[in-house]
């Protein structure tokens, strides 16, 4: 599974129903971290944090 | 052979037959006699970055700006796409809506594709690949810039599209926006 893969479906668990558009990194469109996760732009209301998700992609 | 020079002056029986050589540039505005349909312009952008989109909400993926010269022009809006569609859930298809708009994220659509995948009932982490064109063909009727956008939004949020960007696939995904003259 892809870190992007694991991202959507921790996103899933945590917060279902959610909507977002997550722009990828340019040097590598797989890298997921902070920086990605901080520029999500949300359509829909975001209560989680980074801590939060990456635990739970560490889970998958 | 002598040339005659006209300066400043009008010639309204000369045969075009006689024209060799090199020609003078002429305008095309002094142009007649000459039918309607060709490219005025073309404004082009490429997704730089691959971009996943999940959710219900239209969401702008790619947008490109062109004005029109003339209000009776035509604006051909091309649409070329390389992405992939997964679920966020392992059990849900993903399906969704690709749409071309003018000057609104929300209203004014232009173009509207359907797309759906079966791909992941029952199964896990199955992400699938396609490639695909929308476009569009209307008169905007103005000669003010606009704005189009193409959108993006599921039909569900346990599905998304991700829209390959030149990160990862050169020149995957396109807007490509055409002036065509009345």
């Amino acid at each position: 599974m892809t870190n992007i893969e694991k991202l959507f479906k921790a996103l899933n668990n945590l917060q279902p129903n959610y909507g977002c558009k997550i722009i990828t990194h340019e040097s590598d469109s797989d890298l997921v971290d902070e920086e990605l996760f901080n520029n999500i732009i949300w359509t829909t209301e975001n209560n989680l944090t980074w801590s939060q998700v990456k635990a739970e992609m560490d889970k998958l | 052979m002598a040339l005659i020079k006209l300066n400043n002056q009008s010639y309204t029986t000369l045969d075009a037959t006689k024209l060799t050589g090199n020609l003078p540039a002429i305008s095309g505005a002094s142009l007649t006699g000459i039918s309607g349909g060709k490219v005025l312009q073309i404004q082009r952008k490429v997704l730089p970055t691959t971009t996943y989109v999940t959710g219900t909400s239209p969401t702008d993926i790619i947008n490109q700006t062109i004005t029109p010269s003339a209000t009776s022009s035509y604006i051909y809006a091309l649409f070329v796409a390389n992405y992939r569609m997964g679920c966020n859930d392992n059990t849900s298809n993903p399906y969704g809506n690709v749409r071309i708009k003018q000057d609104s994220t929300t209203t004014n659509t232009k173009a509207d594709s359907k797309l759906r995948d079966i791909n992941s009932a029952g199964a896990t982490n199955i992400d699938r690949d396609f490639t695909g064109a929308t476009s569009a063909y209307w008169t905007p009727n103005t000669t003010s810039q606009i704005t189009v956008y193409v959108t993006v939004e599921m039909g569900t949020t346990t599905g998304r599209i991700g829209h390959f960007g030149s990160n990862d696939h050169t020149n995957a995904t396109s807007l490509t926006l055409f002036e065509i003259g009345a």
